[in-house]
């Protein structure tokens, strides 16, 4: 956006965080879907008890916490929305898109304020969101009256999902997190590091208390 | 405090939870309406190959077989060599997995045979996650192997679901133990029928026509069968009763199943695509002491 925010804002760099390069699109793109296929046909075959770890969800909140609110929306819509279509799903189209928009938007205005980059920061995000999205992804289908989803499966299954993702969360989510922040460009449209950002970002931040 | 950048998130936001919306509207007054259906039909078209890939990787087996089919045996004589250690190698490794295979394939054959049904074999190469409530596989077959919706879905063990979507080279198989699957049965030797539904945990869920029909555990089930054959063949073990509970008035009870099929290892499977001229009653259950009669 050329006539958004003054140069030297934190609303300019906000915005410049949110936009992302054609690179930038095609990586998310391509991890969204990697993790998606590695969901159903490796981690679904490993022999443990319960659910399985969602991955999808946290190549997203690698994404949404490094670029934003807007990217986190279209990020989580896009990659709900191969996770309704990737066959063998059977829940009906738009479910998970639903949860993971909202889940991705939410992120990414988290994202915006706070700066995660400790594990122990990334893990307690991940099992907050993976237990919010486990949730509401339950409540649809309870609400569109689908006869699976029962209290008792959903009681059965969280811990497990909950517990699964978080343990993945430093593996998979921060890696994808650091890729996307070092990608991210600072008001000058320098490629800045991931560590610079992370110095540049507490320094907005205390600048919209006043502002 | 970041107004342009806010509205537009937020404008965002909506545009993409309306669009979400709509289709989960759509889809909750009539399910596979065909829109969804064609789009789940190009996305099964487009990661139905990705699964494929994916699968290939975890297993050696399709390693080797493609290794040894690719080297080339002028191009250089130590690089066939040393192709050839490698696939060894690994052919050692993966005799294990091998076997396996060959056992499932053998004993669904077996089965096959027993009952007189005609099996195309497939390999799962997705499983729906837990979570998602619905218990689904995805196999390498569809409709170019003469694959479609409501055909039955066997292994060496027993039957294993229903295909409920053929793709062109894959298609997607719900899993008895999913809950919204009903299954026409008839008890071994009382003769008894009734249906066994699944319960999205290990067992399945029995309620028998006649209430006062005896059960014991240990009591063993095959399908009824249906009209020409679809959605069940009849004559596939189902499982056997593990365990009977009267409820404290005494006038109903809940019986529980363990099924044959173990779903959290599957691997080979048979679509029956032509079902037997004659119900093979209970000529497909495997004797008392393990082996096939």
């Amino acid at each position: 956006m050329s006539r958004g925010a003054t140069p030297g804002t934190p609303a300019f760099r906000a915005e410049r965080q949110d936009r992302m390069s054609v690179a930038a699109i095609i990586a998310a793109i391509g991890m969204i879907v990697a993790a998606a296929v590695i969901q159903v046909s490796i981690l679904t075959r490993l022999p443990v008890p319960g659910g399985t770890a969602d991955l999808v969800l946290l190549v997203l909140i690698g994404i949404a916490l490094a670029r934003g609110p807007q990217t986190g929306a279209l990020a989580g819509f896009g990659a709900g929305l191969v996770v309704d279509l990737m066959p063998p799903a059977d829940h009906g189209v738009g479910h998970y898109a639903f949860v993971l928009c909202l889940a991705g938007y939410l992120l990414g205005m988290l994202g915006r304020r706070v700066v995660v980059d400790t594990t122990v920061g990334i893990m307690a995000v991940t099992a907050i969101t993976a237990a919010g999205v486990f949730l509401g992804f339950a409540a649809i289908g309870a609400l569109t009256g689908d006869p699976r989803v029962t209290w008792a499966g959903v009681v059965r299954l969280l811990p497990s999902v909950v517990l699964y993702t978080t343990a993945l969360a430093p593996l998979v989510a921060r890696p994808v997190l650091a890729f996307f922040r070092a990608q991210s460009h600072n008001e000058f449209g320098a490629v800045i590091t991931a560590r610079r950002a992370h110095r540049l970002k507490p320094l907005a931040r205390r600048q919209e208390w006043w502002q | 405090m970041l107004p342009t950048e806010d509205r537009r998130a937020r404008r965002v936001l909506a545009v993409l939870l309306a669009v979400s919306f709509a289709l989960i509207t759509l889809e909750a007054r009539s399910p596979n309406s065909p829109p969804v259906a064609a789009m789940r039909d190009v996305a099964a078209s487009m990661f139905g190959p990705l699964q494929q890939g994916a699968t290939a990787l975890v297993s050696p087996v399709d390693e080797v077989r493609d290794r040894i089919g690719n080297s080339q045996p002028l191009s250089a004589e130590i690089e066939r060599l040393r192709a050839e250690n490698s696939a060894l190698r690994q052919q050692l490794s993966a005799t294990a997995v091998n076997q396996a295979e060959v056992s499932g394939l053998s004993r669904l054959l077996q089965a096959a045979g027993t009952g007189r049904y005609r099996v195309v074999p497939a390999r799962v190469i997705g499983i729906g996650p837990a979570q998602g409530l619905v218990r689904t596989i995805t196999v390498d077959a569809g409709r170019g192997d003469g694959l479609r919706p409501d055909l039955t879905v066997i292994n060496g063990d027993g039957l294993v679901g229903r295909v409920l979507a053929a793709g062109s080279s894959s298609s997607t198989v719900l899993l008895t133990v999913d809950p919204s699957l009903a299954v026409g049965i008839r008890m071994e030797r009382s003769r008894e029928i009734g249906i066994a539904t699944g319960t999205g945990g290990a067992v399945l869920s029995l309620q028998l026509l006649n209430p006062q029909a005896r059960l014991y555990q240990g009591d063993r089930l095959v399908t009824f069968g249906s009209t020409a054959g679809r959605p069940y063949v009849p004559g596939v073990p189902v499982g056997e009763v593990v365990s009977v509970t009267r409820a404290a008035d005494g006038t109903s009870r809940t019986v529980e199943v363990l099924p044959y099929v173990r779903f959290t290892s599957l691997d080979v499977v048979g679509i029956v695509v032509e079902q037997p001229r004659r119900d093979p009653r209970d000529a497909v259950l495997p004797g008392r002491d393990g082996t096939l009669r």
